[in-house]
């Protein structure tokens, strides 16, 4: 039964997508983040991802290019990575593994870069953020919900989706169950698709809680530093700093105080790298990286990492060898993958997308009619900071994710931009009846002479 | 059962922010400049003050946006008294 209904869903946004173009887009990044081919054997029949993401281009193409953006640095630094990623794999260490993870990693950035063309007005971006967080929620909820009832555990799936790897793992969740806590907060507070009736507020508050149950849930130390982030966001939006300081004393001695033993138990691992096999091993792959691309500069192409052999003494004091110890943080593993040149696109790209995220808080400060921009814009810039922040403990440099919360401040930047000429093109247009007017007078004046 | 629900939850607050979206994108202005917010405001505050049901305000909530609805541009005027008048925006 289920079967039908996700696939008779997935269905929905291309229909809703033949109306509306920028809906199939959404349907991509439904997909994308759903994973409905998991839950539904009908769609797993098809290359779901693929075919949502032709029918938006095609959509977006055939009927949908009203009011372009004009094309901006990020855009095309982010489809300069794609193709040098593509380029990585002529020289990759593991063609048959590389080809695998250029599959879907190239499809994520090159989608990312078209969502500025797609994404444009108020309305569309609210609904992308929407769907979104709807789409993250299927694998955010349960485990919020199951911890809430029957508390959380280390390496145990409670996911909907029992598996290990992309955003179903420990870590990736609980990054991205905190990072998306400031847009939740925002849609709540300044929704206009969801109408402002008592329960929305309270709504995405109760999505909030459960986005940090799952968080808590994993037992991912990971988590920690994107509370962090998140904390000194929400404490810079709060009004009240006094009374919001002591609400969260009172709630990190709550999740102290009540936790089981075992969580916070890891937690205190966290500061201690040097006898913990798992920070210690991070600590050694990213030495080895060092070295790697000091012999192969332009990087040893996707997955490369499984060539190298980490040996370290572990807790027990007996020496350790591990093959093949993945990255756990997205700068060494894009450095490893794709080089000196491809960390620099990469860095680039985040660096473009903080600045413009920037520009836009400042130039919509204190502007009456755009002060949902300008909180959006508060949002999305915590929110990819908090991934930026937990992406140097988890390797999902190509999750779709990252890449969507690099492309948000783009979107809103692109939108302020074309206020601004509209309000330019407004000006102009009030001055220039002045100067029509005077024009005629004077040539009448020159006539009657 | 949880795993179910929340499908049907998150599957249905998809599908729903997909349809409002549709409906408000053809409706409101894809870009709102300042003259139209405050031209929206300054024509909200007198609509606002009449009383209902003396002949010069719509009893229909939504009729007195009717005008504006579907511009080709996309850039409907009075956007934000749309948005104002609109109950189902509020």
């Amino acid at each position: 039964m289920s079967d039908i209904y996700v696939a008779l869903v997935y269905i929905s946004f291309m229909v809703l997508g033949a109306s509306a173009p920028f809906v199939a887009a959404l349907g991509y990044v439904w997909t994308d983040s759903f994973l409905p081919q998991y839950l539904s054997n009908l769609v797993a029949l098809i290359p779901s991802s693929m075919a949502m993401g032709a029918v938006a281009v095609v959509l977006y193409i055939m009927i949908d290019r009203r009011a372009p953006p004009r094309l901006t640095a990020q855009t095309a630094l982010t489809v300069c990575f794609g193709l040098w990623c593509t380029a990585t794999l002529m020289w990759a260490e593991v063609p048959d593994l590389a080809w695998q993870k250029w599959d879907w990693a190239f499809k994520t950035v090159m989608f990312s870069s078209i969502l500025p063309l797609v994404i444009r007005s108020r309305v569309q971006i609210e609904a992308f953020i929407q769907v979104y967080i709807a789409a993250l929620m299927i694998h955010i909820m349960p485990v919020g919900v199951k911890t809430l009832i029957s508390g959380g555990a280390y390496g145990l799936s409670k996911g909907i989706i029992r598996a290990d790897s992309g955003i179903t793992e420990s870590s990736t969740l609980a990054a991205i169950s905190v990072g998306i806590i400031p847009l939740l907060m925002y849609v709540g507070k300044f929704s206009i698709i969801i109408p402002a009736k008592r329960w929305r507020y309270p709504g995405f508050l109760a999505l909030t809680g459960f986005a940090c149950y799952a968080a808590l849930g994993t037992y991912a130390r990971t988590a920690i530093f994107g509370f962090v982030v998140v904390g000194i966001h929400l404490f810079m939006e709060s009004r009240r700093k006094g009374l919001y300081v002591l609400g969260a004393i009172l709630a990190v001695s709550i999740v102290v105080g009540y936790s089981a033993s075992t969580w916070t138990e890891r937690m205190a691992t966290t500061t201690d790298y040097s006898s913990e096999n798992s920070a210690l091993g991070r600590l050694l792959v990213w030495q080895w990286t060092l070295g790697y691309v000091a012999s192969h500069p332009l990087g040893g192409g996707f997955t490369n990492y499984v060539v190298n052999t980490i040996t370290f003494t572990g807790d027990d004091g007996a020496a350790t060898v591990v093959h093949g110890k993945a990255y756990h943080n997205i700068y060494f593993e894009v450095l490893g993958e794709h080089g000196y040149p491809g960390l620099l696109l990469f860095l680039s790209i985040i660096l473009l997308s903080i600045k413009s995220a920037i520009a836009t808080i400042s130039k919509s400060r204190g502007v009456e009619h755009l002060v949902w921009l300008h909180r959006l814009s508060r949002a999305s810039l915590a929110s990819l900071l908090t991934i930026l922040v937990c992406g140097m403990f988890i390797g999902v440099a190509f999750q779709a994710f990252l890449w969507y919360f690099l492309m948000l401040p783009v979107c809103l930047s692109q939108y302020l931009a074309r206020v601004t000429a509209l309000e330019t093109a407004e000006l102009n247009a009030t001055r220039e009846p002045r100067r029509a007017n005077r024009r005629p007078l004077n040539i009448r004046d020159s006539f009657a002479r | 059962m949880i795993d179910n629900l929340t499908t049907l939850f998150v599957t249905l607050m998809a599908l729903y922010a997909c349809v409002r979206a549709i409906k408000l994108d053809r409706r409101l202005p894809w870009f709102e400049t300042r003259s139209m917010f405050e031209k929206a405001k300054a024509e909200q505050a007198p609509v606002d003050n009449r009383p209902v049901g003396d002949g010069t305000q719509s009893v229909v909530p939504g009729r007195a946006i009717e005008p504006w609805r579907g511009t080709a541009s996309g850039n409907t005027p009075y956007g934000s008294a749309v948005r104002a008048t609109d109950p189902r925006l509020k």
